[in-house]
C-alpha cells in the first residue's frame, strides 16, 4: 500500500464508520511477512473486528475463519467488558490467543498493571507490548504469530470446502463473497456449487484483499480471499455455507455458524408508501452484508405496509437505519425497539411476541416472559455504589463480584434487556465518571409483570407507538412519554389529545395546542414564484410527516420512547 | 375585473433594512440614477404594453422617493404614450419617511401620481433602529401631512409585526399611532426571516429571537383588531382599507390580471406566461444599453398551473373568489377541478362557499399555509 493511500483507520471503509470512529464490518486483510535471516515469507490473513456487543456476530463468523486471535488491550484503561467478551468467543472456537498490550506510548500506560489484569481473567502467555501509532513492536506481533498460531491445516489437492463469512455486493461483478479456504483449491474458472443453497456457478473472478480487491490465480487450503461469479441474487450466496467444486464435490460441508439470534426488534416503514418496494429492496442488500439482520412484513393500521426487523441490539438497529436512510435515500419511520415477549395464553400455549401492538389481551394472558442478560461491568472501586444503585433500579439481581486487582473490580449482573437498551450505559458512565466498560450476553427468559402501554392520539390508539413495559413502572413512563409527545409534535390546525393507557384506562393525558397562526406575508413586485415556491415547500414539509389519522406525526415522535431522561 | 397593471421597480436606497433582500442598491449618485431611469424607459419600449386599460401603476422599491418628481413624470408619460390608462387609475408611489418634501410631493402629484405608500415600519425608535430604518416616527407623521397638503387623498401606511424585541405593547401602539394618522389603507404584514439578510444571521448566531408562534398569533390579533375599530377593513391577508380604497395593484396579483414589471428584479404576467428580471443594477444597464430585454428567467404556466394560481392567489382575500369568474376564465367549473379539496375543507371548516364565492373561514384565514398547498396542481391530482 502507498503513503498516499494510507490513511487512519485504514479498514474502517464505511462512511458511517469514519465518522463514528468505530468498526461495524470486519473487514479482512492479506499481508506477507519475511523474518531476518528466512528466505520464505509468511503469508498472513488477518480479520479486522468490531468490538461493540451488538456486532458480536461479526466476531464469531471471523473467529471460525481463524486460527488464532490477536486480543488487544488498552495499556491505560486495561482489561474491559468487552476484552472478556471477545476472549470468550476466541475460547469457544478453540483459538490460540496472543494478548497484546497498545498504546504503551502513552504517558497513563500501566503495561504490568494490565498484564497482570489480562492473567487474572484468565489469558495465559507474554503479552507483547506495542505502540501502533509509533509502529513499536509491529514485529514482535508478527513474529508471536509465527510462532504462536499454527499454520492452518488442509490440502490443496483434495475436493474444494470454503467457508463464506462474509459478502457484499459489487454492480459490476456481481455478488463477491468472501471465503476462507479449508480443503482443496478455489481457481477462476472453475465451476463451484454451494452446499446448502445448492446454486452452480462458474467464477469469473479470484482474489485477496490488500487491503484492496487484489485478482490472483487461486486461492488454495489455508487461504482467505473473495471471488465473484456473476451472482445477481444476493439470496444465493447466505454466510455460513460451504463452497464446493461442482465437477468433484466435498463429501460434507463446513460447520456452519450458528443463525444470529436478534435482541431488539422494531417496525420500520416508508414515509411515503409508494416506496415500500425500495424499502424490501434495500433490506435485502443489506441482508447480504449483514448476517444479523432479519426482518418479515407487517402491517400497521396507522402506518400501512412495512416490515418488523429485528437486530442485535440499538447500534446494530441505527447503522441499519442509517444506511438505509443514505444509501438508498429513503425516509424511515422506525418504531421505538422492543424486545421479544413470550407470552402464555390459556390453554398453555406459548408464543413469541416481538411487536407490543400484538401482545394477546391482558384478560387471556396467563403468564409473560422477557429475555434477561448476563451484564458484565468493569469499574474502579469506588463507583461499586453507584453501579448497585443503578443496576438496581433496572431490577437487576446481583451475581458476582471479583476483583482484577485492587482498584478494579468485574460486578455481574442479570438484568432485563429491556432495560439495558435504551439508555443504560449513559447513565453507567455518567455515574462513574466514563470509567465503566459494560458488556452483556444473552441469559435466559423469565417471567415478570409486564404490561402494554398504549397511546392514544385523538382518542384513538396508535398502534405503532404502544410499548411494553414493567407494571410498577408504567405509570411514570406513561407520563414521560406524553410529555415527550406533546414535545415532538407539531401544532396542527387541531388540538390533539395525547394520551397514555394501560388496559383502557387512561394514566396520563396532555394537549398538543392548535396552530394559531400560519400565512404568507405580502406580496413583493408581483413576484407570485416566491409564494409557490413557499406553498411547495411547505408541502414537502407535510409529506415528510406521518399522517396517522387525521394527526400528522414527524419522525423522531415514533423513538419518543428512546428520548426520555432516565425514569 | 378588467384591465391590467404596470410596476415599476426603483432599486435606490440609503441604507439596507436588516430584514431586507429585495433587489436593491445602495447609491446616493444621481448619474447613476439617471442612467437607469433611461433603461426603465428602454424596457417599457421594448415590452408588449398589451391591450390595456391600465388601472394600477406602481413605483415599487427600493425607496421610490428618493427619484425626481421629473423621472416619475417621463415614466408615467411613457406608459400613456403606448396604452390607453384608465382615467382613475391609481398611481402608487412607495415612499421612506425623511426623503420627501412638500416640493417633491407636490411634483409627484403633479407627475399623476394620486396614492402614495409611505414605509413606517413601526413607532418605536428602538425598533426602528433595530431595523437599521433610516428615519424616526415624527418623519413619518411629517409625510402624511405633507401628502395631505399636496392633495393626495390616498395614503398607504405600511407597518410590519414579529420583530425581534418587539413587545406586544410595541405592536399595539405603532398600530394605534398609525390609525390617528387616518389612513385610507394600512399594510400589517409580518417578518419573514430571508436568506441573505443581517437579521437573519443575527438570528442564527443567537444575537436577535424571533418571537414565538403565540405572540406572534397575538400581535396579528391585536393589530387587527385596532384596524378594525378605526374602520380600516381587512380585505386580503396582510392588508385593511376604508371601503372603496383597497389597493388596485393589490388586488390586481390576487385576481391573476396580468402586469408589465419594469425594473431590477421585476416581475411581469401576460395572462400565461411570468417572467423576471435580473437583479443587479450592472446586469440591468448592460442588457438595457445594449438594446435587450432584462430578463433573467420565465416560465409558461399550463392550463392546470393557472387555475391552480387563481384558486391559491384569490383565497388570500377575504372574500375569496368568485365560481363564476373560474368558469369564464377555464371553461369548467371550481367543482370539476378542486371538487375533492374543497369537501374535505369544507367538512373541516377551513373554506365556505356562499353566494357563488369560494373563501376561507375565518379559522382558515389564520392558518392559510396549511390549507393553500392543497390547491397546487400535483396534491390536487392526488386528492382527486
Amino acid at each position: 500500500m502507498s503513503a498516499r493511500e494510507m490513511t487512519p483507520q485504514v479498514l474502517d471503509q464505511m462512511q458511517l464508520e469514519r465518522e463514528r470512529g468505530i468498526t461495524i464490518k470486519a473487514q479482512a486483510v492479506r499481508l506477507s511477512y519475511r523474518r531476518p535471516g528466512e528466505r520464505e515469507p509468511y503469508v498472513m490473513n488477518l480479520i479486522d473486528t468490531p468490538g461493540h456487543v451488538d456486532f458480536t456476530y461479526e466476531v464469531s463468523r471471523s473467529l471460525a475463519a481463524c486460527e488464532g486471535a490477536l486480543l488487544v488491550v488498552d495499556a491505560s484503561q486495561g482489561v474491559e467488558a468487552q476484552t472478556l467478551a471477545n476472549l470468550y468467543l476466541a475460547l469457544e472456537h478453540d483459538l490460540a490467543i496472543i494478548p497484546v498490550i497498545n498504546k504503551i506510548d502513552l504517558p497513563s500506560a500501566e503495561p504490568e498493571r494490565v498484564a497482570a489484569e489480562l492473567l487474572e481473567v484468565g489469558v495465559e502467555g507474554e503479552p507483547v507490548l506495542v505502540s501502533a501509532k509509533l509502529g513499536l513492536g509491529i514485529d514482535t506481533v508478527l513474529d508471536a504469530i509465527v510462532d504462536r498460531i499454527p499454520p492452518p491445516a488442509g490440502d490443496a489437492a483434495s475436493p474444494l470446502q470454503a467457508l463464506i463469512f462474509d459478502s457484499r455486493f459489487d454492480a459490476y461483478k456481481g455478488v463477491l463473497v468472501y471465503v476462507r479456504v479449508a480443503e482443496g483449491t478455489l481457481a477462476q474458472a472453475a465451476r463451484i456449487r454451494f452446499m446448502q443453497g445448492g446454486g452452480e456457478f462458474q467464477v469469473q473472478e479470484v482474489g485477496v484483499f490488500r487491503p484492496a480487491l487484489t485478482p490472483v490465480t487461486d486461492l488454495q487450503a489455508g487461504e482467505v480471499g473473495y471471488f465473484a461469479a456473476a451472482i445477481r441474487d444476493v439470496r444465493e450466496t447466505r454466510v455460513g455455507d460451504t463452497v464446493t467444486g461442482a465437477e468433484r464435490p466435498a463429501a460434507t460441508s463446513l460447520p456452519g455458524y450458528r443463525p444470529a439470534q436478534p435482541m431488539v426488534f422494531s417496525g420500520l416503514y416508508p414515509v411515503d408508501s409508494q416506496e415500500y418496494g425500495r424499502l424490501k429492496e434495500a433490506l435485502e442488500k443489506l441482508q447480504l452484508n449483514d448476517a444479523a439482520l432479519v426482518f418479515e412484513p407487517e402491517t400497521s393500521e396507522a402506518l400501512g405496509f412495512g416490515f418488523r426487523a429485528g437486530f442485535l441490539g440499538l447500534l446494530h438497529l441505527e447503522v441499519v437505519q442509517e444506511r438505509i436512510e443514505r444509501e438508498y435515500g429513503l425516509a424511515l419511520i422506525t418504531t421505538a425497539p422492543n424486545v421479544a415477549v413470550r407470552v402464555r395464553v390459556a390453554g398453555g400455549r406459548e408464543l413469541s411476541v416481538d411487536n407490543p401492538a400484538r401482545l394477546p389481551p391482558a384478560g387471556s394472558i396467563e403468564a409473560l416472559e422477557e429475555p434477561f442478560v448476563n451484564a458484565s461491568i468493569i469499574v474502579p472501586s469506588e463507583y461499586i455504589g453507584a453501579v448497585m444503585d443503578l443496576a438496581q433500579d433496572r431490577r437487576g439481581e446481583y451475581r458476582d463480584m471479583t476483583y482484577l486487582d485492587p482498584k478494579r473490580v468485574l460486578i455481574t449482573y442479570r438484568l432485563p434487556l429491556s432495560e439495558i437498551m435504551y439508555d443504560f450505559f449513559d447513565q453507567l458512565k455518567s455515574r462513574t465518571r466514563g470509567y465503566a466498560s459494560f458488556d452483556y450476553t444473552f441469559d435466559t427468559y423469565r417471567e415478570s409483570d409486564l404490561v402494554r402501554l398504549d397511546i392514544l392520539l385523538n382518542g384513538e390508539v396508535v398502534d405503532a407507538l404502544s410499548v411494553i413495559v414493567h407494571r410498577q413502572k408504567a405509570e411514570a413512563r406513561g407520563r414521560a412519554l406524553v410529555e415527550k409527545l406533546k414535545e415532538l409534535i407539531p401544532r396542527q390546525l387541531f388540538e390533539v389529545p395525547v394520551q397514555a393507557a394501560i388496559g383502557g384506562r387512561v394514566i396520563a393525558r396532555e394537549t398538543v395546542r392548535a396552530m394559531r397562526k400560519d400565512v404568507l406575508a405580502k406580496c413583493y413586485g408581483g413576484d407570485i414564484t416566491r409564494k409557490r415556491k413557499l406553498l411547495e415547500k411547505q408541502r414537502e414539509g407535510k409529506r415528510r410527516m406521518k399522517s396517522v389519522g387525521s394527526v400528522e406525526l414527524p419522525q423522531e415522535a415514533f423513538m419518543a420512547i428512546l428520548k426520555l431522561g432516565p425514569s | 375585473m378588467n384591465g391590467a397593471g404596470v410596476y415599476v421597480h426603483l432599486p435606490f436606497c440609503v441604507t439596507r433594512c436588516a430584514y431586507c433582500d429585495f433587489a436593491i442598491h445602495l447609491t446616493t449618485d444621481a448619474a447613476v440614477q439617471a442612467r437607469y431611469y433611461d433603461a426603465v424607459l428602454r424596457e417599457w419600449a421594448l415590452r408588449d404594453p398589451g391591450p390595456g386599460p391600465i388601472v394600477s401603476i406602481y413605483f415599487g422599491g427600493g425607496t421610490p422617493s428618493l427619484a425626481p418628481p421629473a423621472a416619475i413624470a417621463r415614466i408615467i408619460a411613457a406608459v400613456t404614450e403606448r396604452v390607453a390608462v384608465a382615467v382613475d387609475a391609481e398611481v402608487t408611489l412607495e415612499a421612506n419617511p425623511g426623503t420627501v418634501s412638500d416640493a417633491t410631493l407636490d411634483g409627484y402629484r403633479r407627475a399623476g401620481v394620486n396614492r402614495l405608500s409611505i414605509g413606517v415600519q413601526a413607532a418605536e425608535s428602538r425598533i426602528l433602529q433595530a431595523m437599521n430604518r433610516p428615519h424616526d416616527f415624527s418623519q413619518a407623521v411629517a409625510a402624511v401631512a405633507g401628502a395631505r397638503a399636496a392633495g393626495i387623498d390616498n395614503v398607504n401606511l405600511d407597518a410590519m409585526y414579529g420583530y425581534p424585541g418587539q413587545t406586544l405593547t410595541d405592536v399595539e401602539r405603532t398600530v394605534q399611532a398609525l390609525v390617528e394618522l387616518e389612513p385610507e389603507h394600512l399594510s400589517l404584514y409580518q417578518l419573514q426571516l430571508e436568506k441573505g439578510t443581517v437579521l437573519r444571521r443575527e438570528v442564527s448566531r443567537g444575537r436577535a429571537v424571533m418571537p414565538d408562534e403565540d405572540l406572534t398569533a397575538d400581535m396579528a390579533e391585536r393589530a387587527a383588531q385596532i384596524a378594525e375599530a378605526a374602520g380600516l377593513h381587512r380585505y386580503e391577508v396582510s392588508n385593511f382599507a376604508r371601503p372603496g380604497r383597497a389597493s388596485r395593484h393589490n388586488r390586481l396579483y390576487w385576481n391573476q390580471a396580468p402586469y408589465v414589471g419594469l425594473g431590477m428584479g421585476a416581475h411581469s404576467f401576460d395572462g400565461r406566461r411570468r417572467a423576471w428580471n435580473v437583479r443587479s443594477l450592472s446586469g440591468y444597464l448592460a442588457r438595457l444599453e445594449a438594446g435587450q430585454l432584462p430578463e433573467l428567467g420565465g416560465e409558461d404556466l399550463s392550463r392546470d398551473e393557472l387555475m391552480s394560481e387563481f384558486v391559491w392567489l384569490g383565497l388570500r382575500q377575504v372574500d375569496g373568489i368568485a365560481a363564476a369568474d373560474f368558469r369564464r376564465r377555464f371553461g369548467v367549473t371550481l367543482e370539476s377541478r378542486f371538487g375533492a379539496v374543497m369537501e374535505s375543507l369544507s367538512r373541516a371548516g377551513l373554506i365556505a362557499a356562499e353566494c357563488g364565492r369560494l373563501f376561507l373561514s375565518a379559522r382558515g384565514f389564520e392558518v392559510m399555509n396549511q390549507i393553500l398547498p392543497e390547491f397546487l396542481p400535483d396534491s390536487a391530482e392526488a386528492l382527486s
